[in-house]
């Protein structure tokens, strides 16, 4: 879908990455503020130009910089959602959907039905509500007909609510309308639920990339402590109605996670973060704790202070945090077999 | 305590600077006329033969004395005067100016009086191409160009320049083609022929001699048009000794040679 | 007030004139204010300049500056003469006069609100699909109305106020370049004509005002459509 190669120098800072994605989802391209991931999706947008490389989206050349091609903006038919939504403000909603060249107009029915924006066709940009002034930014670039949708932090500037509320809709955008999402945030609660695929850049690299499902450290909790997650793509087999619990398959078995109602879709994702983990050498017995898994241990990573992270296998991947002095006194190390409780699960829907 | 001192200190300490600047402005102002500076206001066609005028006069009478010359049309300079500008002596291009400030009481008695008069010329640009025989060939010559001239109404060489159409029967045909192209003073009249944007312009002798681009095809007989005097007078008690001296001076002998010389006529 | 035939020849000529230099300068004044407001060349500096030169030579000079290069022999003036153009002394080389004179301060003003339309709104224009016209003519040209009403008025203001340039250029000739300003001055210069002077005093300030005031409307109706 998609596949850069950027370079560019700003003097002080400078942006050197390489990544690509096949997903035909939400690749989310994440990092913290000032990692130049504003800058990496204004040159894939062709807002600004890299000083070297090449960028290929569905195998078309937007770029090469060897080869002297230079799409300019208005042909690369990347829909571009912005953080502060750039409506035009001196046309009504109606007439900022169809702005777009070659807008279908065929489509706009159904494009405002899903997104939940029939009734505010006549109304001016400055009587809508953030969330409102989004959704009809992500009308405008659909009914363009892009081959990408480009969204730069665009939940940013809206409240909790409005945020839960919009991440449903963009959810479902690959889904509904067919057309890839590439998704730049810093917020760890939209990398979880929305990617497919994850790209993590920090001081104009690439860190990291590679399907949720894996670990994402750092990403637990919101002062950016370090707090390390394991997630994992789940499959829900069953729900238990009195109990209030969901049993879901993934690699590693099967998870149960508490809930009061059952989730929407059979697809899930699920959180553990290491700190909920605890370790046992023997298999326990009589406990309270439902998920239980048995597993190796592959390494042990230096965290600083006094605690350390043990990865294990357990068919997928799953880290726990344990005290120093644990480690020592249960003699762990990798290859050794043991069991891995985990306390508390979150699911993100 | 310090700080409060701070801030009435430097308020009266800028009280009592503004109020010595001013005073001593004042004093300069006052001391500056007392010295005996002599302002005249003069017609801008003079510009040229009353600077060199001063200049002998200076010269002559192994002066000191600061000249001040303001130049501007005579309407604007007798205005200005009527408001109560500095000008011991008035010299005007037109003598109604004069009388105006007669009637207002703004000249001293028995100080007027014509010291040069001028003649009234058809000057022709260096593009235009015919010849020029006289007044009553002008509206042929023109062909498509129009003839520039000073406001009928408020510049004394178009109100000459209008009566001596007249006289030639040449006023008629060349305003009621709508040939004329007026201006609001003679330098921008003889400016339009040297730049050729009028083939053809009446405007003084003067004027015109002191152009090297326009020739003098024609200049008017005196009884073809009022006569073009020069008066000059002194501004009601601005008179004094070194003023009189100057206003003799202004029609002798001397003076007569520059008047002259410029291309004004004396008696 | 009852006023004569040749005061209301200049009332006319110079709303006549107020009104075609604007319109004949609007569009140029529009496109150089986008040119200095948004494109990078070189000799920008040479063209600001350029522009704003009536501005601040004495309008005398600007006239002069007009006659030699538009003038009855110059190539330029002869070509336009032949063309069947004629400006000199009629009312069309007032509107040149003005028009030179107004442009400065209408591209200023266009200028201004050019600058002060939100980039990103541009930006996002050109990732719908946007090529510089329509950009230009959909989203900067709406957005700069304000500036363009505000620009027409200074430059109707200018243009009845316009002596110097005028009167160098095409001369004072009654029913023809005898604006009002040109109008009053003659009778400034009339002994006993203050009185004449005043009444188109008068009249001056009555056109701007009234000007004044059309631009208010406009420019409230623009804001008002875009907070509906």
């Amino acid at each position: 879908m998609i596949d850069v190669k950027l370079k560019k120098n700003f003097g002080a800072f400078d942006v050197d990455v390489e990544f690509s994605s096949e997903s035909a989802g939400i690749t989310v391209l994440a990092g913290p503020s000032g990692s130049g991931k504003t800058t990496i999706i204004n040159m894939i947008s062709g807002l600004l130009t890299p000083d070297e490389g090449h960028i290929f989206i569905k195998d078309r050349l937007l770029f090469d910089s060897g080869k002297k091609i230079n799409c300019p903006v208005e042909q690369r038919r990347c829909g571009y959602i912005f953080q502060e939504g750039r409506l035009f403000p001196h046309m009504n909603v109606r007439r900022n959907l169809l702005y777009g060249r070659h807008s279908d107009r065929s489509r706009l029915k159904e494009t405002i039905t899903l997104l939940g924006i029939e009734h505010l066709l006549e109304r001016m940009p400055t009587k809508l509500s953030g969330g409102e002034k989004q959704r009809v930014a992500i009308g405008r670039a659909l009914l363009m007909r892009p081959q990408i949708l480009l969204m730069d932090e665009p939940l940013a500037s809206l409240d909790q609510e409005r945020r839960e509320e919009l991440m449903t809709y963009i959810d479902r955008l690959p889904e509904q309308f067919g057309i890839p999402v590439f998704y730049v945030t810093h917020s760890t609660h939209e990398i979880l639920r929305l990617s497919d695929k994850l790209i993590r850049v920090d001081k104009g690299r690439v860190e990291s990339s590679g399907s949720p499902g894996g670990e994402y450290h750092g990403l637990g909790s919101s002062d950016g402590n370090g707090e390390y997650i394991s997630v994992f793509d789940c499959k829900m087999k069953a729900f238990d109605n009195e109990f209030g619990i969901v049993s879901a398959e993934f690699h590693g078995g099967v998870i149960r996670i508490l809930a009061n109602t059952p989730p929407g879709e059979p697809e899930i994702r699920v959180a553990v973060k290491a700190s909920d983990v605890t370790i046992s050498l023997d298999k326990p017995e009589n406990i309270s704790t439902t998920n239980i898994f048995k597993g190796t241990i592959r390494n042990l990573e230096e965290t600083g202070g006094h605690s350390v992270l043990v990865h294990s296998d357990i068919g997928a991947s799953l880290a726990a945090q344990v005290s120093k002095a644990s480690a020592v006194r249960l003699g762990l190390k990798p290859g050794k077999k043991v069991y891995l409780l985990v306390k508390v699960v979150s699911m993100i829907y | 305590m310090k700080t409060i001192m701070s801030k009435n200190f430097y308020a009266k300490i800028k009280w009592i600077i503004l109020a010595c600047a001013a005073t001593f402005l004042s004093i300069g102002a006052i001391y500056a006329q007392g010295q005996g500076k002599i302002y005249i206001y003069a017609a801008a066609s003079t510009t040229d033969v009353v600077k060199e005028i001063i200049e002998s006069y200076k010269h002559a009478n192994k002066s000191s004395v600061e000249f001040v010359t303001v130049f501007g049309s005579s309407g604007d300079l007798a205005k200005q005067i009527e408001a109560g500008a500095d000008a011991n002596i008035f010299i005007s291009a037109d003598t109604k100016w004069v009388k105006y400030l007669e009637e207002k009481k703004f000249v001293e008695a028995g100080t007027s009086g014509i010291f040069a008069s001028n003649d009234l010329v058809i000057v022709a640009s260096p593009m235009a191409k015919s010849k020029l025989k006289s007044p009553e060939k002008l509206f042929e010559a023109l062909g498509d160009s129009n003839l520039a001239m000073g406001d009928t109404k408020s510049v004394p060489a178009g109100k000459y320049g209008k009566e001596a159409l007249e006289y030639h029967k040449a006023w008629e045909k060349i305003s009621g083609a709508n040939k004329i192209a007026y201006y609001p003073d003679v330098r921008k009249t003889l400016n339009a022929v040297e730049t050729s944007q009028c083939d053809y312009g009446i405007v003084y002798k003067t004027d015109a001699m002191m152009s090297s681009k326009v020739k003098i095809v024609y200049t008017f007989k005196a009884k073809s048009h009022s006569p073009i005097d020069y008066p000059a007078c002194v501004v009601n008690g601005k008179n004094n000794d070194e003023v009189k001296a100057f206003m003799k001076f202004l029609k002798a002998g001397k003076a007569k040679q520059i008047l002259k010389k410029y291309g004004f006529a004396v008696k | 007030m009852n006023l004569t035939g040749e005061e209301l020849n200049a009332i006319g000529l110079s709303i006549k004139v107020g009104i075609w230099s604007v319109a004949a300068g609007l569009i140029p004044a529009i496109w150089l204010a986008h040119l200095l407001a948004r494109s990078r060349f070189r000799g920008k500096a040479l063209v600001d300049a350029l522009i704003h030169l009536p501005l601040v030579l004495p309008p005398v000079v600007t006239g002069y500056l007009l006659i030699i290069t538009l003038g009855r022999y110059t190539p330029l003036g002869s070509l336009l003469q032949r063309m069947g153009i004629k400006f000199a002394f009629n009312w069309k080389g007032a509107v040149i006069a003005s028009l030179v004179m107004s442009l400065p301060l209408m591209v200023r003003a266009i200028r201004i609100s050019i600058e002060a339309v939100d980039r990103g709104l541009e930006d996002a224009a050109r990732t719908l699909g946007a090529g510089r016209l329509r950009i230009f003519m959909t989203i900067t040209l709406p957005l700069s109305v304000p500036g363009i009403i505000s620009g027409a008025i200074l430059g109707f203001a200018r243009s009845l106020g316009e002596f110097g340039a005028t009167v160098t250029f095409v001369a004072n000739i009654p029913g023809e370049t005898q604006t009002l300003p040109l109008a009053l001055y003659s009778y400034t210069q009339t002994p006993g004509g203050e009185m004449m002077a005043a009444r188109l005093c008068a009249v001056s300030i009555a056109i701007a005002v009234a000007a004044l005031v059309v631009s208010e409307i406009f420019a409230k109706r623009a804001a008002g459509r875009m907070n509906q």
